[in-house]
Order: structure tokens, then sequence, then C-alpha cells
């Protein structure tokens, strides 16, 4: 009895999660799809959203690497405050998320103020409102790998004389590279989906701060076939980004094994 | 029984009527809802506010409502030819001025200062307000010569998808100056804003179009609520929002 409820719920929600989806490609028509592509908003849409959401995620490698690695390693007064400050943007809904921004750093913000000019409306605001709502899953997942990874194997390669910045490369990241690639993977796709704070903060202009998420919500409003054609293909690049990963995951020279080698 | 009386007189039941209206009819339709309310006490009356141009995309998906109104005429004809409404009726007119940013960096003070370099937010094409105002920025050549409207645009930072997005912007301090409806600035008691008004001939009327929705089951009660819009004391509200 209790094995067929627990069937039927799990064929419930399996539908419902992918229902939705199916019919983005059943409701699309195929002729208006090679069209479609060829427009000059679909495609800038497109490329804006690819180079601002790349950027996006090396930026929160390269700023949140050292952080996720303090908080992994260090101990010092409010860890656990820092800590739960960085994960805070995650749970935010994406339109406080905008609000903040603009407080912060709109002209008239805490910090633009004092620029002397705001950092809105700029392709830089696409890029910061991704980083800011999209960073925080890379810092977690980063330094959730460096947590896990064998302290002895640090302390051996420092014992053998090994300067602690070349065991950190030697070691503790080659260790922890299938976590920090997840957690890359989760950043890129939160950037690539950014919508709210993007609207609010960076306003929404074609090839400036059109990403493909509020060019589907403006084409949402004039042209249905063309927003439908950009919902496909965000579908098709995520579900490639998630084989991608997941492939990449498996594969036996990132997995423990590796370290042997180095 | 006598238990679900009881309950029933504790919450009497309430019948709703759905309301989509234009953005930029925001106040005065919350008002027009308050006092229908007072007459009609067995009534509640749900407002939705949106561009006219998304409200057309709601109604052509099949959400329910009762009424709707919007800020031109283009898209409730389209609704007409699609059978999605009934007898459309014209109950204000709207027409648009320039709000500029007191004091901003880029020292815009008039429509001819729109050609310098600074931040513009319009409402996007397909949002009423933003057809009207590239409509308004041509007509403007008339006065400002004949690429004014081009060197314009060429400031426009952002397109918005409602013209009280457009008011945002402007009164946040993010944009130097937008275009709205006359309207929009007479619910905004905000002195960081500056009205400019646009010369009459090179102005465009905006024209508010009500009307049912078809095939719902509320018509009476739209019906009533459509009346009361276009009675003298719901023009008077309109009126003391600006509306013409």
């Amino acid at each position: 009895m209790y094995r067929l409820l627990a069937a039927v719920a799990a064929s419930l929600i399996l539908i419902f999660l992918v229902l939705p989806l199916v019919a983005v490609f059943t409701s699309l028509q195929w002729t208006q799809v090679v069209v479609n592509l060829y427009d000059p908003l679909v495609f800038s849409a497109m490329r804006l959203s690819l180079v601002t959401s790349i950027i996006s995620v090396a930026a929160s490698v390269l700023l949140g690497t050292p952080l996720a690695y303090i908080l992994a390693r260090g101990h010092f007064r409010g860890k656990r405050l820092v800590g739960a400050l960085v994960e805070l943007p995650m749970v935010l809904p994406p339109a406080v998320a905008g609000v903040a921004l603009l407080l912060a750093f709109g002209r008239q913000g805490l910090v633009g103020r004092y620029l002397g000019f705001g950092l809105s409306f700029s392709t830089l605001a696409v890029i910061l409102a991704q980083v800011f709502v999209a960073a925080p899953l890379y810092i977690r997942a980063a330094r959730g790998s460096f947590t896990a990874v064998d302290l002895d194997l640090e302390r051996v390669s420092l014992t053998l004389g090994v300067p602690p910045s070349r065991t950190f490369y030697r070691v503790t990241i080659p260790l922890s590279l299938p976590g920090l690639f997840g957690g890359m993977i989760m950043t890129w796709a939160r950037a690539m989906g950014e919508f709210g704070a993007t609207i609010m903060f960076a306003g929404n202009l074609q090839g400036v701060t059109r990403t493909l998420p509020l060019a589907i919500y403006t084409a949402m409003q004039s042209d249905f076939s063309a927003a439908m054609v950009m919902s496909a293909l965000m579908i098709i690049v995520s579900v490639a980004v998630l084989l991608l990963a997941r492939g990449v995951l498996r594969h036996p020279e990132w997995g423990e094994g590796s370290v042997a080698e180095h | 029984m006598a238990c679900s009386a009881g309950y029933q007189s504790l919450q009497p039941e309430r019948e709703t009527l759905m309301v989509l209206a234009a953005s930029s009819l925001t106040e005065p339709f919350e008002q027009l809802a308050e006092e229908f309310e007072r007459r009609y006490p067995h009534v509640r009356v749900r407002l939705n506010f949106a561009g006219t141009q998304q409200l057309r995309v709601l109604l052509e998906q099949g959400l329910p409502a009762d009424v709707v109104a919007t800020a031109n005429a283009l898209h409730m004809r389209a609704l007409g030819h699609r059978g999605l409404v009934s007898q459309p009726e014209l109950f204000a007119r709207n027409r648009l001025v320039l709000v500029v940013l007191r004091g901003n960096p880029a020292g815009i003070g008039g429509l001819a200062d729109l050609t310098r370099p600074h931040r513009l937010v319009l409402a996007a094409s397909s949002v009423p307000a933003g057809g009207y105002a590239r409509q308004v920025l041509s007509n403007l050549e008339a006065y400002f010569g004949q690429d004014f409207s081009e060197s314009v645009l060429k400031n426009l930072v952002s397109e918005e998808s409602n013209v009280k997005s457009v008011l945002m912007k402007v009164v946040m301090g993010e944009a130097d100056a937008g275009f709205v409806y006359a309207t929009d600035v007479v619910a905004v008691s905000d002195d960081s804003l500056i009205v400019v008004p646009i010369p009459t001939p090179a102005n465009v009327t905006a024209d508010y179009y009500i009307a049912r929705v078809a095939a719902e089951a509320n018509q009476a009660l739209a019906r009533d609520f459509i009346d009361f819009v276009l009675s003298p004391e719901g023009r008077e509200v309109l009126s003391s929002y600006g509306f013409e």
C-alpha cells in the first residue's frame, strides 16, 4: 500500500517537473525556430548571456576561492557569521537583490553616490547582479570541497618541505576539483538564469543589458514565438551543461586517483 | 446544517470581480474599486495592473478575468478580433509629459536638451506608453529638426515593461529623463521631479478603452462595474487623477 502511494507520488512530481519543459518543445513551430535564431534580438541576447555569465563565473572563482578556503580552514572570531552572510544572497528573493544593488551601486546609492556615477544600466551591472546571486553557490561548494580534503595529506606535503602555496595548488586544489567544478556549473547556471535583480538594477536594453531571460520576458509581450524559441534554447543549453557536468565528474581522472600521479 | 449556516453568516460569500487594467490606471482604479465595493458590499474587486501588452498576452493565454481596461485602442482591437472581449468603450484620455530628475548631472532641463548625452528611459515599443513616446519624439522633429528623434534615442539606457517603472527609474535618480503619462505625475508628490509639458501639436492622445471579457460568468457584474466607471462619479474620480 505504502509502496503504491510512494510510486504515485513519485510519478506525479516527476510528470509535474518534466511536463512544462516538454510543452515548450511541443508548442514550437520548427519553421519559426530557424527564423528566430537569426533574429538579431535572439542572437544578441544569447551572446550577452554567454559573455556575462562566463565573466561572472570567472569573477566568482577568482574572488571566491580564497574566501572559501579561509572559511574551510581558518579559525577566527565571527567565522560563522561570515559564512552565513556569504550565503544570504542565495536565499534572497531576486527582487530584493535588485533593490539592494540599486541602493548600493545606483547613482544615489551608498557607494554610487561617492563614485560620482551609477553602475546601473550597464553590462557591468548585469555582471554584478549575476555575481551577487550566483557567487555564493560557488563559495559554498568550494568551502565544502576544501573541508572534505584530508588534512593529513596536506600535512604530509608540508612536512616534506613543500611550501604552503605549492601544497595548495598541488594537493588541495586537485583533491577539491570535482566539487569546485560542480560549484562552477551551478554558479554558471544561476548566472545564466538571473532575471529579477538584472531587470531592476541593470535595466533592459538590447545588446547592453538584455540577457536571454530578459529577452524572453520582453518577447512575451509582443512576439510569443520568439519567447518560445529562446526558452527552448535555454532548456537545451541547461540539459547540455547538466550532462557535461555529470560526465566530467564521473571521469576517472577527476576522481581521487589523480593526485597520486602528481 | 446549522453549523454550516453559522459559518456562512460569519463569512458571507462574496462575489469576485477580476479587473485587469493598464499600469497607468493604478491610482484611479484603486479608488474606483473601493467605491464600487462600498456600493456592492457582496462584491470583492480584484485588481491586476500591468502594461497593456502584458494584459493582452494574459487574456490570450486564457487568464480568467471579467473586465479589462487598456491604454490604447490597438491592443483592445486585437482582443476584439479574437473574440476575447465584447463592446469596448472609450472611457478616458491621457497625454504624455517629460519627467526630468531635478539637478540631474547631465543638465537636462527641457525637451531641447534631450539630444545631449544623458540617461533616458522609455517604456518598450510594445507598451502603449513606449509607442506614444516614440511618436512624440518624431512629432517634435517639427520643432527641433529632422534628426531629433534619432539623436535622442541614442541616449536610451533601458526599455521598461510598463510606464510605472519608467517613472520609478527617474524618481530613484537612476535615470535623468523619461516620458510618462501626465496622470502618472499627479500621483507622485515628489519635488525631485521636474515635469516638462509637451507642446499640444506634438503630443499624442492616449485613448483608454474598457470592455467586458467575453465568456465570463460575471457578465452582469462586469457591466455594473463598467457602468460605474462611465458614470459621472466614475469620471470624477478619473479626472481627479488628471484623466480627460
